[in-house]
């Protein structure tokens, strides 16, 4: 098991970077982390041509927060987000989220963005992206571009590669002060991927539910929203039934895959009951406003 | 731009190394291969197992998963350089107390493990420390007495590790 | 300090630093001048005709020093056979086993090709190049199918495919069944596990000065590999030297002798130039032998007050491709068959025991061998005739569990267990977890909503492997029994002990020397420990089957005995005082009883001893002794008790507590065991509840990598919690007993007992007929019974 030969450059700068990437004669790919890239290097599943190393482009590696979001460099490591007193006065899902995120050693290297741009169906930061709407953006030799998460992970099959392009920042926007929020993901032992991950925002105003927003992971090609349940929430009175119902809703959404870990069948049960339960600690969670 | 050899130039427990090297190389290969430091071992070469574990400018890292290349420029320690004037370090002299390798195989990627721990994310607790070597297969010691080690290592309770 | 640290002190292990420190010999840390690496092609295919291979674009790669395939291996190496004789009417029908695939390609990862190459880099880019044409024949992939009157043959020249069929019947088993109160008849399913150490296989074989093949391997049976590879390459065996240096863990895989050691040999010897191999964990998984599936049928006629009055048992395992050396696919079901009535007094027995050939990699030995799949079956059954009886799990046992006081026992299976206390410690573990109070604590958490449940079970461990029970079996014919040790003191008194096991993680430079320092009076630090290497350890099998401690150190005692015996002579001859009269003391020098007058010090006995000054007449020059003993197979008796949580909306498990009692008889150093027990343990947790090969309709393996063959971590497992009684064996040197796979066993039952218990006030008490115990398994078997949260 060790990868196949590739040329490997280190840019100093984004420009080189852009560069690097646009001249490659053929599939020329980012290195960020390299902690889902090197695995599939070493069992020859990807075969680029060129690596370019972004580790050297210490700039982007940053946290930083506007007034409604937090603006995430391609650089941002898992680390970055743990133990972090910002993150958890902030975005506390976030916080909550990388504790299940691999091991603290994959989480020393591993990148935000990279874990975009692999877009594994199961993985935690794809999960919070959607949730979130997060903007990502998206820069080559050719320009820069917006995308929304739930476009682009949607259109990408896992690994997901922008050919020649560099994911560059992501801007998260922060829930509304008071909203509540919860995380919760099933597997098999703490770290691995999820077989079916959830979570879920809520608004509670006038003691009725003003949004909610359901996210789930492991359950399509990519993570994704259920609008349909989140629409079926909004003025509705928060309560077990209300969220029972909610769940009830999510299997017959869903057209999830059988793997070794899971039969499509046991995800769409696990879906609805990881839906109960985000819904009902969010509710915990949210501070209710105009009662 | 090359494929063929890169010249780099790393410290490896404080020692100064200058290679040219192939950028597919990986360090764990690196380390063993070109600067004969042979302590640590791959077990899975997937980021998985943890028994690669090194520290790169202090941080524990994968040399499963990291390029030889990319460590151009840092310092990488290995479980060589735990021990100095032929003394162990507390980690290792508790390990030996604890009785917390049995084959010996995974030990240098958890003792890497533990020292990250325990400089940059302390335990509160024997489930903090069960979490912080989630990443590190054992496969002999049932990791009861490697736990009981960090324990006390961390200035816990004492598990006691060496049962009834 | 001779007597503190003697047998039963928790002596700190000796050989800790070393691997502390990185300071290790495995074989991935050596190198030699000109050392080349070799690559694996593997065939691929499960099941698949091999028409032809091309190599010439692989061998005109860079680096690349030789391709050697099939055609060319299999003329320099016999293939591996085990044969056997004595074994009566028993079905048994082994393979050639050639080292690479030789007309047809029977699992995916059988060897088709090696590439030898200045690096591991180079060699695996020259491997993708090898061309392999086949035409594919359909695989047969379960037993059941293996079995089957119409199933395509695994190996041709073999009228079906049986590996081996093995039936025993003793006592009015028919006449039970028909008159029994109640009979609980039920079918199970283990999964294809493997032992996957940490450390994978690793060879390096080259010539040294003289010409003498060098084969440096992980293995935990030096000895066998060097006769193996006598005998397959056609060389004298006196020119062979096989080293098994620091080995990465064992369980099991690395008893048995390997095609790759044997093409690492033959390229050694036809390039003349060192050769490694680095076995990737991709080809462990694929290649590396598994153990333990096996579809099992087993009944218990059952009187009135729960008494066991017969069982009928049958064991069909899903061996795999080959004929392994010198365990075979038949281990596993022949050791589940000839151990089914575990503990218990039970009369009236019937087994069937299979292992047919399918096209996955081939099922042999791993830590257990066979006893893991009965308590999976045994305990199982257990509780679930005490729930259709009404009886508390602990009582059923009580009702069945053989006492010490019925040791020596003779079974159905005609095995004599030599001593043990099944019944005592079934008490004592009892009172470990305060069984009730644990009751207690599960009816609470019930009446919050929280389904807790507590599983037993109850086991006894053959150890050692002796003639007793290996000659039935034939296995004695192509392994060696005994173990022996020699043990020599230098002229300033050190000791340097040599054994043929192998110790790689049991710490026996520790515990053997304990047993040294007990007899001889002296630290553990006096003594040097020698193993691993043929050149410079008597002859032995190695480790495996618990039986290190029986065998080796019964050796190692009564080699340190004769040693001592002579020392005493020589003392006595220089005190001028009468034999009878010498003692060791405390700090192990040799003096008048009651300490009056002069005493010599160890060096100075072994230095009249070595230079003859003085010597008695009579006496042989030196203090040195080899000894060996060729023991029977004393018994282990334990009982586990598993306390677990399952989330019924999920089907999640999740250990909670789990304690041992465990009757090892005297224990050398109690630590040592602790660990063995604490690593086993969790091995077995991780088959109940994790581990599972799985192979696709078409034979590929799906779990070929850590990220889907799932290991334990810490934060899923419990402290351990342990007790012990210490029963000594009657018939093994100071009455010691093998224990060093007794951990794994338990957990086969007691976990899959403590999820039946869980669920029980949900669904009643129903079997969990398939490991391991997967969340999507339990959410199924509650929907199977109706319940829908
Ligand atoms: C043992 C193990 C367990 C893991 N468990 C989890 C887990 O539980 N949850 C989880 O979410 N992840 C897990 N991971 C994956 C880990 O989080 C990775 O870090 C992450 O998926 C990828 O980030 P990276 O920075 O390492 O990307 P890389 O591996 O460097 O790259 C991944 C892919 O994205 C591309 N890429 C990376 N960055 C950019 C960019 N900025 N612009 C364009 N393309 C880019 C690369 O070219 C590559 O194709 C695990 C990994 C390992 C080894
Ligand atoms: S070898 Fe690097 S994590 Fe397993
Ligand atoms: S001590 Fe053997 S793998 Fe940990």
């Amino acid at each position: 098991m060790k990868p196949p030969p590739f040329e490997y450059c280190r840019p100093d700068s984004i420009d080189e970077a852009l560069e690097a990437l646009a001249d490659a004669s053929e599939d020329a790919r980012v290195l960020a982390g390299g902690q889902s890239l090197v695995p599939l290097l070493n069992v020859r599943q990807v075969r680029p041509a060129r690596l370019v190393d972004i580790n050297a482009l210490v700039a982007e590696r940053y946290l930083t927060y506007t007034d409604d979001a937090l603006a995430i460099g391609c650089l941002a490591r898992h680390v970055d987000f743990e133990d972090n007193p910002e993150i958890n006065a902030r975005l506390p899902i976030l916080g909550e989220a990388v504790k299940e995120l691999a091991s603290p050693a994959v989480r020393n290297r591993g990148t935000f963005c990279g874990s975009l741009c692999h877009n594994d169906p199961a993985a935690e930061w794809p999960l919070m992206a959607v949730l979130l709407d997060a903007r990502l953006h998206v820069q080559s030799a050719s320009g820069v571009r917006q995308e929304t998460a739930g476009g682009w992970l949607a259109d990408r099959h896992s690994p997901a590669v922008a050919p020649r392009e560099l994911l560059r920042r992501v801007e998260i926007g922060v829930p509304p002060p008071g909203a509540g929020w919860s995380f919760t993901e099933f597997n098999r032992r703490p770290g691995d991927v999820a077989i079916v991950s959830a979570a879920a925002l809520l608004t509670i105003e006038g003691g009725r539910v003003a949004s909610a927003r359901l996210a789930l992971g492991g359950v399509d090609r990519s993570a994704r929203r259920l609008h349909q349940v989140e629409r079926l929430l909004e003025g509705e009175t928060p309560s077990e039934a209300l969220w029972s119902a909610a769940a009830g809703e999510v299997p017959a959404l869903l057209e999830p895959p059988t793997d070794l870990q899971a039969t499509a069948g046991f995800r769409r049960h696990l879906a609805a009951q990881l839906t109960r339960r985000v819904f009902a600690e969010a509710e915990a969670r949210a501070t209710r406003k105009g009662t | 731009m090359t494929t063929t050899e890169c010249e780099i130039s790393l410290t490896v427990n404080g020692e100064a190394v200058r290679e040219a090297v192939p950028p597919r190389l990986l360090l764990g290969d690196f380390l063993r291969e070109r600067a004969g430091i042979a302590g640590t071992h791959f077990g899975c070469e997937q980021g998985v197992c943890g028994t690669c574990t090194v520290l790169l400018d202090g941080e524990s890292i994968r040399s499963c998963l990291l390029f030889a290349v990319q460590a151009d420029g840092c310092e990488v320690a290995t479980v060589e350089s735990l021990a100095s004037d032929g003394q162990l370090h507390r980690l290792q002299t508790l390990f030996k107390k604890h009785h917390a390798l049995q084959c010996g195989y995974c030990t240098p990627g958890m003792l890497m493990t533990a020292l990250d721990l325990l400089a940059n994310r302390p335990p509160a607790s024997e489930a903090d420390i069960r979490d912080g070597i989630r990443g590190n297969l054992c496969r002999c010691t049932g990791y009861q007495n490697i736990v009981a080690a960090l324990m006390e290592a961390a200035g816990l309770e004492k598990a006691d590790g060496a049962g009834a | 300090m001779g007597i503190t640290q003697g047998m039963g002190a928790r002596v700190q292990r000796v050989e800790d630093e070393r691997y502390l420190t990185g300071r290790t010999h495995f074989i991935d840390a050596m190198a030699l001048p000109r050392m080349l690496t070799v690559a694996f092609v593997r065939g691929g295919e499960a099941h698949a005709r091999l028409l032809g291979i091309g190599v010439q674009t692989a061998a005109a790669c860079p680096g690349v020093s030789h391709v050697m395939t099939g055609e060319e291996a299999n003329a320099l190496c016999q293939p591996i056979r085990a044969d056997r004789t004595r074994l009566g009417r028993t079905h048994y029908a082994p393979t050639d086993y050639p080292v690479m695939a030789s007309g047809v390609i029977r699992h995916v990862g059988e060897i088709v090709a090696a590439v030898v190459a200045d690096d591991r880099y180079l060699a695996e880019d020259a491997a993708e190049q090898v061309r392999v044409d086949v035409e594919p024949l359909p695989p047969v992939l379960s037993v059941d199918q293996a079995l089957a009157p119409d199933a395509p043959l695994v190996h041709g020249t073999l009228g079906d495919n049986r590996h081996y069929h093995g039936r025993l019947e003793n006592g009015e088993v028919d006449a039970a069944f028909e008159s029994a109160h109640r009979v609980v008849r039920t079918q199970l399913r283990s999964n294809r596990h493997c032992a996957s150490p940490m450390e994978t296989r690793a060879v390096l074989a080259h010539l040294d000065a003289d010409g003498r093949l060098v084969v440096y391997t992980s293995s935990q049976m030096p000895h066998m590999v060097r006769t193996k590879l006598a005998d397959l390459l056609g060389l004298p065996e006196r020119n062979i030297r096989v080293v098994a240096p620091d080995v990465g863990g064992g369980f099991g895989l690395k008893c048995h002798v390997f095609p790759e050691e044997l093409i690492l040999a033959a390229l050694a010897l036809k390039l003349e130039r060192p050769v490694k191999w680095i076995e990737d964990r991709r080809e462990n998984y694929m290649a590396g032998f598994h153990a333990k599936e096996e579809c099992i049928e087993f009944a218990l006629a059952l009187g009135e007050d729960g008494t066991i009055e017969a069982i009928d048992a049958a064991f069909h395992a899903d061996g795999g491709a080959y004929t392994s050396f010198p365990f075979t696919p038949s281990s596993e079901p022949s050791m589940a068959a000839a151990t089914c009535t575990g503990p218990y007094r039970v009369r009236n027995l019937r087994t069937e025991a299979i292992a047919a050939y399918t096209n996955k990699s081939t099922l042999s030995v791993c830590r257990g061998v066979g006893l893991p799949i009965v308590n999976y079956a045994l305990e199982h059954s257990i509780d679930r005739a005490a729930a259709e009886l009404g009886l508390d799990p602990a009582e059923m046992r009580r009702r069945n569990l053989l006492r010490s006081e019925d040791f020596p026992y003779g079974t159905p299976n005609f095995t004599l267990y030599d001593s043990g206390s099944p019944l005592e410690s079934l008490e004592q573990a009892l009172e470990l977890m305060d069984y009730e109070n644990l009751r207690k604590e599960q009816a609470a958490a019930l009446a919050e909503g929280r389904h807790l449940g507590i599983g037993i079970a109850s086991m006894i461990e053959t150890t050692t492997y002796g003639q007793d029970v290996l000659a039935p079996f034939g296995k004695s014919d192509n392994v060696a029994l005994h173990e022996s040790a020699a043990l020599r003191v230098a002229p300033d008194g050190g000791i340097t002990l040599s054994v043929g096991t192998h110790s790689h993680g049991q710490g026996h430079a520790t515990t053997f020397a304990q047993l040294v320092a007990g007899v001889l009076g002296c630290d553990v630090g006096d003594i040097r420990f020698v193993q691993g290497d043929t050149d410079t350890t008597p002859y032995g099998s190695g480790t495996w089957g618990s039986r290190s401690a029986v065998a080796g150190g019964g050796a190692v005692l009564k080699a340190a005995r004769q040693v001592r015996d002579k020392a005493m002579q020589v003392a006595a001859h220089l005190l001028q005082i009468p034999v009878a009269e010498v003692e060791i003391t405390n700090d192990g020098r040799f003096a008048r009883k009651g300490g009056e007058g002069p005493s010599l010090e160890r060096g100075e006995v072994a230095r009249a001893a070595l230079y003859e000054t003085n010597l008695p007449l009579g006496l042989d020059a030196g203090l040195e002794a080899t000894a060996s003993v060729s023991p029977r197979s004393p018994y282990t008796t334990a009982t586990h008790i598993a306390f677990v949580q399952v989330d019924p909306a999920t089907g999640k498990v999740d250990v909670l507590r789990y304690g041992v009692s465990e009757d090892c008889g005297p224990m050398i150093n109690p630590t040592v065991v602790e660990g063995q027990i604490a690593g086993g343990v969790v091995q077995g947790i991780g088959s109940a509840l994790l581990e599972h090969h799985i192979y696709d309709d078409q034979g590929q393996l799906a779990t070929a990598s850590m990220m889907d063959y799932r290991l334990p971590t810490a934060p899923l497992v419990p402290r351990i919690e342990m007790a012990h009684l210490e029963t000594p064996s009657p018939h093994s040197e100071d009455g010691l007993k093998g224990m060093g796979e007794g951990g794994a066993v338990g957990p086969m039952g007691a976990v899959p007992n403590a999820v039946s218990d869980a669920l029980k006030p949900l669904i009643g008490w129903q079997p969990i007929s398939e490991l391991p115990i997967t969340p999507e398994r339990v959410h199924d078997l509650l929907r199977r019974h109706g319940w829908r949260g």
